[in-house]
């Protein structure tokens, strides 16, 4: 599986950060790039979620707890 | 004679009751403990000595004039220090917003005050929560190796707890910090069903995630104070485990992380209970190995919206792996996190499914005993240690860790028995067969106090 974050520098990731909403210099998104690398490896491995899932309904003992 | 503080809530009622033992003294003892024990634990960021001992004089004056609050009336507790309380400043175990002067006393401290419980302090945690402990206010150290951590998030907490400084103290858990301390403890601790425990006035974290509940000695005392926790009874059904299944879930690469001593207390545990009656059975959820990555999907980005006013004003307060947590969590992407919701639906279905069959679920708790300090998130080892417990996270079953012995270097290691939603009670039952057959663990308080 590819990792999505290959190929991605501090000026990318401040870039993505500040999409989400956080401005943040350059060196501080350089200091983060190996934690978002790691977390990134898990949201990687969620593609393997199957989209058939959706709009199924929720569990009855759940609901009815 | 039975040291006070390591009596059971209702024994320690008892002795209230016919005047053996006063809500005074043994509050009294209880901040004796603390001043003892705590330089080696760091388990409480603020003792409420004085509005404690206020609260014990009034217990003891309602209970001498017939005022009964019930099981709770004069019991000395901890609160994890992210609950407001009126009048009390809550810390987080942060610089960051904090301290902040609490307006309101949050829903668990009205309900556990009104049964007459007294608050004797704030307990560590780490940061916010959210997994790294702050500098300034440092590791939780484990009562039976204060060398090593206490676990994270509610340590202080489930120390407190272990070393008899309170009977009973309140944490909160998204992705294992009650389960995990106590397991390293040595104690019980229950992550309710979903939405149990009221959490207003209770610091958030990760609104899909957040639970609240109980770390005490023994199922009956977890069940006592999650009774605090609601308002509600929560009654401990004589354990019958005749005609019960319980089914042990396997987890796909456990063995990289399982100590062997671990997975020998846990073989012994699942046959006191088959021996005692229980039907028993191998069980498996397809992609559960998953549910660890979608815990991690769905904290980053909602703490990072819960933090987004702090981290944008006074990002530098933050202790360095915290203000990196926050910051990375507004660059997960939203794929990602709408797949960790449709895990999260997928797996309910199947758990439910499952608990058709079954009644409850065994595993251990964590793969290992304490280790000297919490794992990184973003390190291999993070993973690992809520490998048992976000699943149950994600899906909002109850889950309950109690001890299931020493397991290597002089250190409990815990079972976690999950059943299904509402069903907390039933965990609590079947915890107490194991209590009674592996009996009370205490650690030396004498290496505290030296």
């Amino acid at each position: 599986m590819a990792r999505s974050t290959e190929g991605l520098d501090a000026a990318g990731l401040r870039r993505v950060v500040r999409l989400g909403g956080l401005d943040m210099p350059e060196d501080r998104a350089a200091a983060l790039l190996p934690l978002y690398a790691a977390l990134m490896s898990s949201c990687d491995r969620l593609a393997a979620v199957d989209p058939g899932w959706a709009g199924r309904p929720a569990p009855e003992r759940e609901k009815g707890r | 004679m039975t040291d006070p503080l390591f009596l059971s809530i209702g024994a320690l009622g008892a002795a209230y009751r016919s005047g053996a033992l006063s809500p005074v003294a043994v509050t009294s003892q209880a901040l004796d403990r603390i001043a003892a024990c705590d330089k080696a634990l760091n388990a409480f960021i603020a003792v409420l000595a004085e509005r404690a001992m206020d609260r014990a004089k009034a217990a003891e004056a309602e209970l001498r004039a017939g005022k009964d609050r019930g099981p709770l009336h004069g019991v000395p507790v901890g609160i994890k220090d992210l609950v407001e309380m009126a009048g009390v400043p809550t810390t987080f175990s942060s610089r960051a917003g904090s301290p902040r002067q609490g307006r309101a006393d949050a829903a668990v401290i009205r309900h556990l005050e009104a049964a007459g419980a007294i608050v004797i302090g704030k307990t560590n945690l780490l940061e916010y929560a959210y997994g790294a402990v702050h500098p300034d206010f440092g590791q939780t150290n484990n009562p039976w190796n204060p060398a090593l951590t206490s676990g994270g998030s509610s340590g202080g907490s489930a120390a407190a707890v272990a070393a008899g400084m309170c009977y009973a103290a309140l944490g909160t858990d998204t992705g294992g910090s009650i389960r995990i301390p106590a397991s390293y403890c040595g104690c019980v601790g229950l992550k309710p069903t979903y939405g149990l425990v009221p959490l207003d006035g209770v610091q958030a974290l990760s609104w899909s995630l957040d639970h609240a509940g109980p770390l005490a000695r023994s199922c009956a005392d977890a069940a006592l104070f999650l009774e605090g926790l609601t308002g509600r009874p929560h009654p401990v059904a004589a354990p019958k485990l005749q005609g019960m299944r319980l089914g042990v879930m396997q987890h796909e690469g456990a063995e990289k992380w399982l100590q062997p001593e671990v997975v020998a207390r846990f073989e012994e545990a699942v046959k006191i209970l088959e021996k005692a009656g229980a039907g028993i059975e191998t069980v498996s959820i397809p992609d559960l190995a998953l549910a660890s990555d979608a815990v991690l999907a769905m904290i980053g980005p909602e703490a990072s919206i819960v933090h987004q006013a702090l981290i944008a004003r006074e990002p530098e307060k933050f202790g360095p792996i915290t203000r990196m947590q926050i910051e990375a969590g507004f660059a997960i992407p939203a794929t990602a996190y709408a797949r960790a919701q449709l895990l999260q639906q997928e797996l309910k279905r199947r758990f439910a499914a499952l608990f058709d069959r079954i009644d409850a679920i065994l595993s251990p708790a964590v793969p290992w005993v304490a280790p000297a300090e919490d794992p990184p998130l973003n390190d291999d080892s993070g993973p690992g240690e809520m490998l048992y417990s976000g699943l149950y996270n994600l899906t909002g079953l109850p889950a309950l860790v109690l001890p299931m012995g020493i397991a290597g270097q002089g250190l409990p290691a815990g079972l976690q028995i999950v059943t299904p939603w509402g069903a907390d009670d039933l965990a609590f039952s079947i915890g107490t067969v194991l209590e009674r057959a592996v009996g009370p663990l205490r650690p030396d308080l004498a290496r505290l106090s030296r």
